[in-house]
């Protein structure tokens, strides 16, 4: 028998049980100890009275049979004890158990909400005004791919938003572009982050890749020179090291160089980078992110047209024929931001009486430079602003298509002359294909701010597309004179629904010619 | 919040494996949560809630749980004492009768040594009457 019973029962839990069973099993022992320790007296004194033949031996022999017995009893007795305390012991135990799991739980929960609470500080922002917006830029796209009833929804949305497009333009423009474009920002942003987490697996690939592996990816010398740099570039450079070389390779060598890449990651490396990738391409194919670059570039070529004004304003009229000055001023600032040229050519073109115009002096330059090949690199650039590497927006296409190839070759010279020859009673005779619609067709043709002919261009544009033949030019002032004059009216009829917008614009637009006609004239006389 | 703690939620989340793959990797590799893409940000926090509203449920189901369980061992701490009494008392009784059997045995051994005893006294005594009344035959 063990010398402090109390001592088993320590393994419990609850304490009111513990001591319960120490002390119940405390006394009771005692109690049965010393009854036992009784029995063994009497039993021994009545052992030891006097024996006759083998009378004493067989007493002894009944005296260890009733020990042996009593240790039966003895083991009968802890086992029901320790059968009750482990039932009570297991109870515990389970209880225990759920008791931990909830508190983890709540312990999860509450992480679980200040993590939500974290991320909804991040997110909440663009959830309200993007919605809106979202949906209108959404149904525009629907608008282009041919499903028309997404622009009377977006429109609606955006309405019950409590904004017309044109106020949201109008926004756009006067530069509350940070929080229409919160959503668009910060993924642009976190586009940076996980490009530079796939350089940092490009960069760990280059490691095992040779240098004969690299330069095998193309045969110019300028690019294969470019790619060996790549190899020596710490990571903190391989962005910038990246984006250069990324300008430089076509299409076919940029997929080769990243099938290099890709063979040098495992299988789990290739996966996340294949994701990280589409991550990527779904942000840049998004619409909101889409126009944000969009107004960024549009809100830049305001930028530049205020300064293209404010230089030429300063320069002209005395020094505008002054080629060699020109020369040096359009080539500095060219190198700074081929925009700003172009800009200046716009300038110039508003700015038409007072000299002789920045455009034909661009002309001039560019002819003196490509015939007497003095600067080619000025050309090339400009050349090579028109090619698809640089086009970063359909904007940015109309620009350079506008001023790169139709302005330099004259070509603008004379649409532009044939535009503002067309009579009215021409124009007014002349149907619009079937094939056109110019409720959806257009919507892509920045409309706010922009002068008929402008407008018109991108319209003409469009309908070269669409396969108009010989009367586009006709058809495309036509047109633009619809999109500028149902633009003034949206705006001025802001409190009307969507539907009702349009619905004005597509049936006042006949009735309402002799307005027309007066404004349009009106125009032209003071364009000319 | 830190990135672990992220990484921590995010582990435990019921989503597909292949997605909890790249979203613990997206984690990892970002220096802040904030940095990650809307995309990402607005699937985490689907995740986040849903995760929140299945713990809701798994609370409520453990806490019922728990409070039977708690009934049913309240109940077995009060029978407790009542059971180890009657174990006690069973013992203690077992104790005593063992002890009258044993006390009755060793009365029945006394008896039956004495009997025999006496036995073998009778035997021993004819043998010596046998004996004497020999040698008093052989003197004659």
């Amino acid at each position: 028998m063990e010398s402090n019973p109390e001592q088993r029962y320590t393994d419990f839990q609850s304490p009111e049980v513990r001591t319960e069973l120490a002390r119940r099993a405390g006394s009771a022992e005692r109690n049965l100890d010393a009854r036992v320790a009784a029995a063994y007296e009497n039993l021994k004194k009545r052992k030891e009275r006097e024996s006759y033949g083998q009378g004493e031996k067989r007493k002894e022999e009944v005296f260890g049979d009733f020990q042996k017995r009593w240790w039966t009893i003895r083991g009968f007795r802890a086992r029901a004890y320790a059968k009750w305390m482990k039932d009570v012991q297991h109870d515990e135990y389970e209880i225990q158990k759920r008791q931990d799991r909830i508190h983890q739980i709540r312990e999860d929960k509450r992480l679980y909400q200040d993590a939500l609470k974290e991320i909804s500080g991040t997110i909440s922002w663009w959830r309200v005004d993007q919605k809106a917006k979202l949906g209108y830029l959404r149904a525009k796209e629907n608008v282009v791919a041919g499903v028309k009833e997404g622009y009377e929804q977006g429109m609606k949305k955006l309405w019950e938003f409590g904004k017309s497009v044109d106020e949201w333009v109008a926004d756009v423009m006067k530069g509350d572009i940070e929080s229409l474009y919160k959503r668009a920002i910060h993924d642009l942003e976190s586009t940076k982050k996980m490009e530079s987490l796939i350089f940092r697996f490009y960069s760990k690939s280059l490691e095992s890749i040779s240098a004969e592996e690299l330069s095998n990816i193309t045969k110019d010398t300028e690019k294969k020179k470019l790619l060996e740099q790549l190899k020596t570039t710490d990571e903190q450079q391989f962005t910038t090291a990246w984006d250069k070389l990324r300008k430089t390779l076509s299409n076919e060598e940029y997929k080769q160089l990243i099938s290099l890449f890709s063979s040098r990651l495992d299988g789990k490396e290739r996966r996340m980078v294949k994701r990280l990738q589409k991550q990527i391409d779904a942000i840049y194919a998004r619409p909101d992110v889409h126009d944000y670059q969009e107004v960024m570039y549009l809100r830049d070529v305001q930028k530049n047209i205020l300064n293209g004004k404010k230089l030429y304003n300063n320069i002209n009229p005395q020094r505008a024929t002054q080629v060699p000055a020109w020369h040096s001023i359009l080539r500095s600032l060219f190198d700074q931001s081929p925009n700003m040229v172009y800009m200046l050519c716009d300038a110039a073109d508003h700015y038409k009486g007072v000299g002789e115009s920045l455009e034909s002096v661009l002309q001039k330059l560019l002819l003196e430079d490509k015939t007497k090949n003095k600067n080619t690199a000025f050309v090339e650039k400009l050349e090579k602003i028109s090619g698809e590497g640089n086009v970063k927006s359909v904007n940015d296409l109309i620009k350079i298509n506008f001023y790169v190839k139709n302005e330099l070759d004259e070509n603008r010279n004379k649409i532009l002359r044939e535009l503002r020859n067309i009579k009215w009673n021409v124009l007014l005779n002349q149907p619009i294909p079937k094939n056109v619609n110019v409720q959806s067709d257009f919507l892509s043709v920045p409309v706010v701010g922009r002068d008929i002919f402008d407008i018109a261009y991108d319209v003409r544009e469009i309908l070269k597309r669409k396969g108009v033949g010989n009367e586009k030019n006709i058809i495309a002032l036509k047109i633009a004179l619809i999109l500028h004059k149902s633009d003034s009216e949206r705006l001025q009829d802001h409190d009307k629904t969507p539907s009702q917008q349009m619905k004005r614009v597509n049936t006042t637009y006949i009735t309402e010619f002799n307005s027309l006609k007066e404004y349009f004239n009106k125009t032209i006389s003071q364009a000319a | 919040m830190t990135k672990e703690q992220y990484l921590h939620l995010l582990s435990k989340a019921h989503i597909d494996e292949e997605e909890k793959e790249y979203l613990l990797q997206i984690v990892e590799l970002i220096d802040h949560i904030e940095d990650l893409p809307s995309d990402v940000l607005f699937r985490l926090e689907d995740i986040f809630t849903a995760e929140t509203a299945r713990l809701d449920q798994e609370e409520k189901m453990l806490e019922a749980e728990l409070r039977e369980s708690q009934a049913v061992l309240g109940q077995k701490k009060r029978d407790l004492p009542g059971k180890l009494d009657d174990i006690d008392r069973q013992a203690l009784e077992q104790v005593e009768q063992l002890e009258r059997e044993a006390l009755a045995k060793m009365d029945q051994i006394d008896k039956e040594e004495l009997h025999s005893a006496s036995e073998q006294k009778h035997a021993l005594d004819m043998q010596r009457y046998q004996e004497i009344l020999e040698s008093l035959k052989k003197k004659k």
